[in-house]
């Protein structure tokens, strides 16, 4: 229990820029530590985009809901949350004596939030490249390149996709 | 007497305005900021302006974006206790969404079209993934060392993944004394 709530501890101490760049590491420690596997790691991700919130707080609600019940999953909520919470508190309260140059801190964080987006698509993807899965490849970049060109809801791809599956995979 | 029932009313009415956009914005933190915006500006509780502010404070933070904003638009609004309730109402929905859906799932997780489904959902998440990875990506100021950096912090991270938080604060730190022009305060 001290484990997991530790690891959302973590989690959540480096989950800048959204949900997407922690998904590779949740992923990768979920299965590396056999908490989860990679099927059921595939369920909760899905159940995360199909539900409101915050992809982040969706499985770390729900691994520690599995693990230990209800309970469970208010603690690994909880812990994914502290990190923000402590430092929004530290920042609230130390306003003005923080001097940093706002847009160069907002670039630099945008640039290790890129490296860690890049590490969780590697880490969702790299196998359909490894096992030459060119349908799965070829959906996926039709779904980029219509996520670029039109302002149609993320959430209608997810569910087109999943019914393409279906019929097609 | 009057006056506690009036702020009491005011710390419901946070959050419950919170819990309806957290409950009716499916697609994540980034989906919610335009919803928040819409509804705070539009009722006059804040300015557009320092909306803005506080959304930039918000992605310079750890922790998912919807709830750092909750928790700053709370402050501002009602103070300590507005921020309690603002939190209180993005977390509630997908607290209890995620584990009605994925319960429902899992009922049925022996069936091949689920299976399928799941998969094809999977896939969605690649391309989704590679599209906020585009979007993070062009909005970046490059510099001269801005690539460099980017390779050679994929490049670690892939190597050993438990060094991802070391190389996420080492790349941070670098760029931006960088673009400051060096250490000196």
């Amino acid at each position: 229990m001290l484990n997991i709530l530790f690891i959302f501890f973590y989690i959540g101490s480096i989950s800048f820029g959204g949900g997407w760049a922690v998904v590779g590491l949740i992923k990768d420690i979920m299965i590396g530590q056999n908490y989860l596997n990679f099927p059921e790691f595939k369920e909760i991700l899905t159940a995360a985009q199909l539900t409101p919130g915050p992809i982040a707080v969706n499985m770390a609600t729900y691994v520690g809901y599995k693990y230990y019940g209800f309970i469970g999953a208010i603690l690994t909520t909880f812990f994914l949350l502290l990190p923000p919470i402590i430092i929004m508190a530290s920042y609230l309260t130390l306003k003005k004596s923080i001097k940093l140059k706002k847009e160069y801190f907002i670039n630099s964080l945008a640039l290790g939030t890129a490296v860690l987006v890049f590490i969780t698509l590697y880490s969702l993807g790299v196998q359909f490249i490894l096992n030459l899965d060119i349908k799965a490849v070829i959906l996926a970049l039709a779904i980029f390149i219509l996520l670029v060109k039109t302002r149609i809801d993320p959430i209608f791809f997810i569910i087109g996709s999943g019914f393409i599956a279906i019929l097609v995979l | 007497m009057i006056s506690i029932v009036s702020k009491n009313r005011e710390l419901l009415s946070i959050f419950y305005t919170f819990l309806k956009i957290s409950g009716l914005t499916i697609g994540g933190g980034y989906a919610m900021v335009p919803a928040i915006e819409r509804n705070l500006i539009n009722k006059k509780l804040i300015t557009e302006k320092e909306f803005f502010n506080i959304l930039s404070i918000a992605q310079s933070m750890p922790g998912p974006i919807a709830f750092n904003l909750s928790i700053l638009l709370g402050k501002k609004l009602r103070g300590f206790w507005g921020a309690v309730f603002a939190s209180f109402g993005v977390i509630i929905p997908p607290f209890f969404g995620i584990i009605i859906v994925a319960s429902l799932i899992q009922a049925n997780s022996g069936s091949v079209y689920v299976a399928k489904f799941l998969n094809g959902c999977y896939i969605a998440t690649v391309g989704l993934t590679s599209y906020v990875l585009y979007k993070i990506m062009k909005n970046i100021n490059y510099n001269k060392i801005t690539i460099p950096l980017f390779l050679f912090g994929v490049l670690f991270i892939i190597l050993n993944k438990n060094l991802t938080f070391f190389v996420f604060l080492f790349l941070v730190f670098i760029n931006y004394f960088y673009e400051k022009g060096g250490i000196d305060c």
